[in-house]
């Protein structure tokens, strides 16, 4: 499902984020990414859903070689991958239920779809109750759980999610993970960025590990 | 259906941008409205002088000048013969008199000239409209009346007011242009910064998987938007301006009596010039979305 070979990543300024790294994600495998600050985890997630292009090697997700893919191919490409961004990114002026319904209108949903889909995945985070707020109404946990929810609303092959739980207490955090494992059970393949060595120690999933760009895994 | 949706969701879409943006619409709303109320203007003029040539070319005035000696009578009588003849109208019969007073209102300076001497040297003519396809007959009919001294027709100074008026059309067709490109790139530089100012959502959708037709079309709406509001205040506009014109100005302008008749657009003119707007607004701001970079 995903495959990285060869890949290193060089930023404008020579920033090198990631360092001949070589690995293989299967479909329908739940894998944590973790490591320092730093180490190149954000990178790793971006080359994957092709916000950023390898500079040396290759990028093949959901058998598309990310370079070789022409502009237009890009959002094609991009519905198929649910990302829980780190920062979020929800639309500042929308509620969040027209941030879910959005994602929804974008990946080509039916209209009378579109309502009890939202509702749904609002009510696995826990926040129906806060559909007609903005974000900026909402505490940074909250606005995780949206951003979960977002990603999770269609069901992706591939769930990428960059620190899902950084803003969240334990006890939300288990019921979160509970989440991926659920989707994951459907067949989506998960990778989850996260610098909680608690969280991975209790989930005794594989585990791929970045150190300054160079890749390490461990199996359990 | 799904196109329906889509178009639906596009108009919402381009209506929130709109409102959101609301001093920038404004500041567009007003560029184009000028631009349209002056367009106005040149077609109400060019509308009017091109239907009084037109009426003039198909129905040209004539006058027929009669003899020095003839009686207000016979005058009269010819007249009344010439009205019932086919392709001929409004005839009227100008005595010495009263053509003084016409051309005295024309000219100030023949009304001088006539006040320092005494005799009227006006004959008595006739004035009537023949229809271009009549002109040959009636030519005919009036060859045998010894009473008629000249006809007159004022095909030169139909071609010199047609010249004159293709002159006039080419500048407006230049000023038209300037301005509908001065309106297209407003509604681009706006559209330009509300883009900018909206990069972010842009970079998301993007993330996210939204198609850029998805991105590019609800500002495509919010610039046509603009041009639909600035074609409709420009029209009023402008034909404001016209009734104003008219009402102050035009009546002065006796020697060219279809300027203090001038009437407004039709209705489909109206239509012309709001889709021209529109069009504008299109095209303005489909070209600003088409400069959208891909994340
Ligand atoms: N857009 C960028 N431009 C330049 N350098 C960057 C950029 N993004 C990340 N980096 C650098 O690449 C390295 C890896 O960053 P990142 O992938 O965000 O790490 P992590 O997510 O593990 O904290 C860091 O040294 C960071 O400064
Ligand atoms: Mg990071």
């Amino acid at each position: 499902m995903i495959h990285f070979f060869h890949v290193s990543k060089v930023y404008e300024k020579g920033n090198r984020a990631l360092h001949e790294v070589n690995v293989s994600i299967g479909k329908g495998e739940f894998v944590f990414l973790t490591g320092p600050s730093g180490a190149g985890k954000t990178t790793f997630l971006k080359l994957i859903f092709r916000e950023e292009l390898p500079s040396y090697g290759r990028v093949v997700a959901n058998n598309q070689n990310t370079i070789a893919l022409g502009k237009r191919q890009i959002p094609d490409f991009r519905k198929k991958i649910g990302v829980v961004f780190q920062d979020f990114k929800l639309l500042e002026n929308r509620t969040v239920f027209e941030n879910i319904v959005f994602i929804l209108k974008v990946l080509g949903y039916p209209a009378s779809f579109l309502r009890d889909r939202a509702f749904y995945v609002l009510k696995l985070v826990g926040l129906q109750h806060r559909y007609n707020d903005y974000p900026r109404q909402l505490s940074g946990g909250e606005q995780q759980r949206i951003a979960i929810a977002r990603a999770l609303v269609n069901e992706p092959l591939i769930l990428l999610a960059d620190e899902p739980t950084g803003n969240l207490d334990p006890d939300l955090s288990l019921e979160i993970m509970a989440l991926f494992e659920k989707i994951n059970s459907r067949g989506t393949t998960v990778l989850i960025a996260t610098h909680d060595r608690e969280m991975i120690k209790q989930m005794r999933k594989r585990t791929l590990h970045l150190d300054h760009g160079h890749l390490q895994e461990h199996r359990k | 259906m799904k196109l329906l949706i889509d178009f639906s969701f596009y108009i919402r879409e381009g209506w929130a941008n709109f409102t959101r943006s609301r001093m920038l619409s404004i500041f567009s709303i007003l560029i184009i409205s000028v631009s349209i109320a002056i367009i106005t203007l040149f077609s109400t003029v060019f509308f009017n002088v091109d239907t009084y040539l037109k009426g003039m070319e198909n129905n040209p005035v004539y006058s027929i000048f009669l003899t020095p000696d003839t009686s207000a009578k016979e005058g009269k009588d010819l007249a009344l013969y010439l009205e019932t003849l086919k392709g001929v109208s409004n005839v009227k019969l100008v005595l010495p008199d009263e053509g003084m007073k016409k051309l005295a209102k024309r000219f100030p300076l023949a009304g001088e000239i006539q006040s320092s001497i005494e005799e009227n040297p006006l004959p008595i003519s006739i004035r009537l409209r023949i229809n271009t396809t009549a002109v040959a007959s009636v030519k005919q009919v009036l060859k045998p009346y010894s009473i008629v001294e000249s006809i007159y027709s004022p095909h030169f100074f139909l071609s010199q007011l047609k010249s004159l008026s293709s002159a006039v059309s080419f500048f407006i067709a230049l000023i038209a242009v300037i301005l509908i490109l001065a309106s297209i790139f407003t509604i681009y530089n706006v559209i330009r910064i509300t883009i900018l100012a909206r990069q972010n959502d842009i970079a998301i959708m993007q993330l996210v998987g939204a198609d850029m037709k998805y991105i590019r079309a609800p500002f495509t709406i919010e610039g046509t938007l603009q041009g639909l509001f600035g074609g409709i205040l420009g029209a009023l506009f402008g034909s404001g301006l016209i009734s104003v014109i008219r009402a102050h100005y035009l009546a002065h302008f006796q020697y060219l009596p279809f300027l203090s008749r001038i009437t407004s657009l039709p209705l489909s003119y109206f239509a012309g010039i709001i889709l021209l707007s529109i069009t504008m607004g299109l095209f303005g701001s489909t070209l600003a979305a088409s400069r959208i970079d891909y994340v």
